[in-house]
């Protein structure tokens, strides 16, 4: 799904992120931990083709991301609230964002009733985006993304400024997207218990490289907090 | 479905986006007299720009009787546009933080950004501008029904508008850029020896020519989106770490507000200073009424100075006058640190100055020196006057301004539609106060006067209040 090929980015003389090679591979969920200026927010935006690499190669299902913009059809995305436009409702943006995913208007309703859990503190009809909390910002961000569903999820810090419960919910959330519409997904967070529970491989960001890979399977979530 | 399709999609919501932007502004949630206040602003600039075409060729006419109104405006508004271009170089600019909501989303990331250019045309300072040249248009059409060649002045100063604020958008940041500098000016310096020579019909023919090889190259080459996560980067070039490293306050204030308005806001005043300078010397030679001239100047002065600075405190966000006036703050520093930058720059539009003065015989450069002048000394006294009395609530955060006051662009068009007014104050034929005599004149100085002279306490006073009650007034 992602291939990222001699990957290197740097910010004058005080950052740099270098990737010789890195896979994710289609109906994965990829978690991206890290210190602070590891590299993860840096990485995401990347392969968003939202920052220019220096050298390297980003494809997502074959699309060179900086040569081609057909691989935004199948990726949603959500980084910050800055990507928000703060000026419009829940609803406006939710409408747009299916608008242009060519989602019918019916079927993004029913998608929102399935989430209505998450977003029932969320007043999309009246409340502006920018009036919103961080909190409810945050989860419209994310929702604008499951309601269109497209094939590849990234996100950055997710659970990042979200209550316990609605953490928890973010969590199934994800799992249940995987698993009925195989998705791929590639999550960066802070948050290792979460991280653990629904990555299926962790790669771990340091001084911007990818220092190791963990998986479910070969490793428990204390030999990922020993790193740290 | 395909990037184009989702793109026109989007085209079409665009519209709809931004007429909700400005639906919703946060300027209409603010209290009635924040509103009242900013509309009485707003209905004076486009009073001044669309009069101002109107009644620019009555000041010529009386100024310059041997010359046609309508040459002298050809030739001059084009360098104007195109020395506030260049001057727009050196003072870096932020880049447009609309386009990032739309990034994300499935849409052509170059045709994106190129709608956004455009869309940053479409500003409160250009605005001004082009009511200028379609109300001077609709003049020249009036006065010498001379349609097609009104349409063609009209037509070359849109595109040498357009495209002075396109380039100064986008080629500080992208190095691609470079080549268009000789593509832009090569064309405008074509379109302005046309002009000149009075081939205005050559000039509006090329115009649609050099408008579609100017569309043409910024669609091909254009990138400049990258550049708004880029604001780590440090400037590499010696003349930008020049810029960055000879301020005193600028280099923290752009840091913390990623706002280049203090930079640009020394530049003008840099610039008014040497050009001050010029104009004493002048008025040392002239004949008009130095009384009379005062008080003129010093109630636009006062007049101007209120409208440009208190604007700033019914703004919805921080800017960097919250920031710089929270701050101890030494004025001796402020202007010492400025001073060679000063100097420098300063020598390239005191040149261009000296041309148009000895060359063109055109005063007009001079009496417009005095105004800025006076324009400096007033916000001098009133950043040295309210520093020391507004403390800010919480200096450690202010986000990006995403109204940002522009004063560089405000300057110069203010330049040549109020310099226009002050001569025609000097000749005695005010658009306002026709044929006044001297009690006239003194009760219009004395409003100015008091403006100026109350402006450090209704100044300090009104920051107060605010402070204490700007979350209050900015009410959700």
């Amino acid at each position: 799904m992602i291939r990222i090929q001699n990957l290197s980015k740097s910010y004058g003389d005080f950052f740099q992120l270098s990737i010789p090679e890195l896979i994710i591979p289609d109906r994965k969920i990829v978690g991206v931990v890290g210190n602070n200026g590891a590299g993860k927010t840096t990485l995401l935006r990347c392969i968003l083709d939202l920052v220019k690499v220096d050298n390297g190669s980003i494809f997502i299902n074959d699309f060179k991301v900086n040569k081609n913009d057909q691989w935004k059809i199948i990726t949603g995305s959500y980084l910050d609230e800055s990507f928000l436009i703060d000026h419009l409702t829940a609803f406006e943006y939710f409408r747009i964002s299916a608008e242009l995913y060519k989602v019918p208007v019916n079927i993004m309703q029913e998608r929102l009733n399935s989430y209505s859990n998450f977003i029932s503190s969320l007043d999309m009809q009246h409340t502006l985006i920018r009036d919103l909390s961080s909190g409810n910002k945050k989860k419209t961000g994310l929702v604008s993304n499951f309601i269109v569903q497209p094939s590849l999820f990234i996100f950055d810090e997710p659970f990042a400024g979200l209550d316990p419960s609605s953490r928890n919910r973010l969590k199934s959330i994800l799992k249940t997207l995987r698993e009925k519409e195989n998705m791929t997904m590639l999550i960066s967070s802070h948050d290792l218990d979460y991280i653990y529970e629904i990555c299926d491989e962790i790669l771990v960001l340091q001084n911007g490289a990818v220092s190791q890979t963990l998986n479910q399977k070969e490793h428990n979530l204390e030999d990922l907090k020993k790193i740290f | 479905m395909t990037i184009n399709n989702t793109t026109s999609l989007l085209i079409k919501e665009l519209f709809t986006i931004k007429w909700l932007e400005i639906k919703r502004s946060p300027f209409f949630r603010k209290k009635i007299v924040s509103i009242i206040f900013n509309s009485i602003v707003f209905i004076n600039f486009i009073f001044f720009s669309f009069f101002g075409g109107i009644y620019i060729n009555h000041i010529l006419t009386r100024l310059y009787p041997n010359k046609s109104p309508y040459s002298v405006v050809s030739i001059y508004l084009p360098l104007i546009i195109v020395i506030s271009a260049l001057l727009r170089i050196f003072i870096l600019k932020i880049m447009n933080w609309d386009i990032k909501p739309f990034l994300h989303w499935p849409v052509s990331k170059k045709r994106l950004s190129f709608i956004f250019l455009f869309f940053s045309f479409f500003n409160k300072y250009t605005l001004p501008v082009l009511l200028f040249i379609i109300s001077y248009t609709i003049e020249w059409i009036q006065e010498t029904h001379s349609f097609q060649t009104a349409i063609f002045f009209c037509l070359v100063q849109i595109y040498i508008l357009i495209f002075s604020e396109l380039f100064s958008l986008t080629v500080v940041k992208s190095s691609q850029f470079r080549i268009s500098i000789f593509i832009f000016f090569l064309l405008n310096i074509s379109l302005s020896y046309l002009i000149t020579y009075h081939y205005l019909y050559a000039a509006g023919w090329l115009t649609p020519i050099f408008s579609v090889i100017n569309i043409y190259y910024i669609i091909t080459n254009h990138n400049d989106y990258y550049l708004l996560f880029e604001n780590r980067k440090y400037p590499k070039s010696t003349y930008r770490k020049f810029i960055y490293l000879s301020f005193y306050n600028e280099i923290n204030v752009k840091r913390i507000t990623r706002n280049s308005i203090l930079i640009k806001m020394t530049v003008i005043y840099a610039i008014c200073m040497i050009a001050g300078l010029v104009t004493i010397l002048n008025h040392v030679n002239q004949s008009e009424d130095p009384f009379r001239l005062t008080l003129m100047l010093i109630f636009f002065s006062g007049h101007l100075t209120f409208l440009l600075t208190v604007g700033h405190l019914f703004n919805w966000d921080y800017n960097w006058r919250d920031f710089i006036f929270a701050k101890p703050f030494s004025l001796y520093k402020y202007v010492k640190s400025n001073v060679f930058f000063a100097i420098i720059l300063c020598l390239i539009p005191s040149f261009i100055y000296l041309i148009a003065y000895i060359v063109y015989s055109l005063p007009i450069f001079i009496y417009l020196s005095s105004f800025c002048l006076y324009i400096i000394i007033i916000n001098y006294i009133l950043a040295f006057s309210s520093i020391k009395n507004y403390h800010f609530v919480n200096p450690n955060y202010i986000s990006p301004s995403t109204s940002d006051f522009r004063p560089g662009r405000l300057f110069f068009f203010i330049f040549f539609i109020i310099a226009g007014y002050i001569i025609y104050l000097f000749d005695g034929s005010v658009i306002i106060i026709s044929h006044m005599n001297l009690l006239p004149s003194l009760f219009f100085g004395v409003i100015g006067i008091v403006m100026l002279l109350s402006a450090p306490v209704w100044f300090r006073i009104i920051l107060r209040y605010l402070k204490q009650n700007k979350y209050n007034m900015f009410s959700r």
